[in-house]
């Protein structure tokens, strides 16, 4: 089940992507929401801490998402937060690289609130047993 | 006898050799004005690409900004009909507990009717990502303009080409410039609704 509490980071440099994604995350009931509009601007604000969630674009000016991915994962505070990446980027070898890098899961765009919700889900029941 | 033979041999083979060289030369030098002749030819269009490209990139990035303004201007429309519809939901949702029986099961038809435009809502929000898809691949066509041009600007650099008047442009650019041309006038020419209106007003055709 997905924990709808948590405040979550979205991270994509097209300000409509933000909106796009923010009213599905409303809409799955996620009401603490918060934009980035790069990794770097994405790490600065996680470093402030308090995140549960990150949903991330990858093709970004100034730092990439899957940049992100990394410093995240290199994080001992950071490293645990769930991380979807949702993006156009959706070879092979990206796929692989972001999985190698630790993503949690990965929406390829263009994509439907039902995939979104579906991944999120996913997420969360490979985390809730580790939290039990 | 014998040296004199040699001798005669000798100048045979020097003359071969001058004759092979010459027609090497003659070759050379016909391949060198085929090349010059070719950049000649070269000069007009790359001139002409050169300045074009930059107005093309131009309209390009216009053409993310549209896209990206007209999908905000969507997605505040459909996030207002999505606060209106989840106030009716909520005052229907509290009628149906108030009535019973047979009304309370056509306000719960009408609920499920809100409830499927609450999913064509989201339906819509999500359809509008496309405009994210468009401007990353104008990015990247922008990108491979840039690089292009770039290396336009290198040749009419090393091959010292000039760049030519408005005038010759239009007759050398065709089509494309000519497209480009009416892309800027639209550009600079076309007013907004409101300043139409006003003279249309003035004429009394408001």
């Amino acid at each position: 089940m997905i924990d709808t509490s948590l405040k979550v980071l979205v991270v994509d440099d097209m300000s409509t992507m933000r909106r796009i994604l923010k009213n599905v995350l409303k809409q799955i009931g996620f009401s603490d929401l918060t934009e980035a509009e790069n990794g770097q601007d994405a790490l600065n604000k996680l470093k402030t801490g308090g995140f549960g969630l990150v949903v991330s674009d990858w093709n970004m000016p100034v730092m990439q998402g899957i940049e992100l991915l990394r410093a995240v994962r290199a994080d001992p505070e950071l490293k645990h937060l769930p991380f979807l990446m949702v993006t156009a980027e959706a070879q092979k070898e990206n796929i692989i690289e972001a999985v190698q890098a630790g993503v949690s899961n990965y929406v390829v765009k263009p994509f439907t609130a039902e995939a979104l919700q579906e991944k999120l889900e996913k997420i969360f029941a490979k985390t809730q047993p580790a939290n039990a | 006898m014998l040296v004199d033979r040699d001798i005669d041999t000798n100048e045979l083979e020097t003359q071969e050799e001058d004759h092979s060289i010459n027609k090497e030369l003659s070759e050379f030098t016909k391949y060198v004005e085929m090349i010059t002749r070719t950049i000649r030819d070269m000069e007009s269009p790359v001139a002409t690409t050169s300045d074009q490209l930059p107005q093309a990139t131009a309209h390009l990035n216009d053409l993310a900004k549209m896209t990206e303004e007209g999908t905000h201007r969507v997605l505040t429309l459909t996030e207002a009909i999505e606060t209106n519809r989840g106030v009716i939901h909520a005052a229907f949702e509290h009628l149906k507990g108030k009535l019973g029986g047979e009304h309370a099961a056509d306000v719960e038809k009408v609920v499920e009717l809100l409830k499927a435009d609450e999913r064509r809502l989201m339906d819509i929000h999500v359809a509008l990502s496309f405009q994210d898809l468009v401007a990353q691949r104008v990015a990247k066509l922008v990108t491979i303009l840039n690089e292009v041009q770039h290396k336009l600007l290198k040749l009419v650099v090393i091959f010292g080409i000039k760049q030519k008047k408005d005038g010759a442009q239009a007759k050398d650019g065709g089509r494309a410039n000519e497209m480009l041309r009416q892309l800027e006038s639209s550009k600079k020419t076309a007013l907004e609704q409101d300043l139409v209106d006003d003279i249309l007003s003035e004429f009394g055709c408001a």
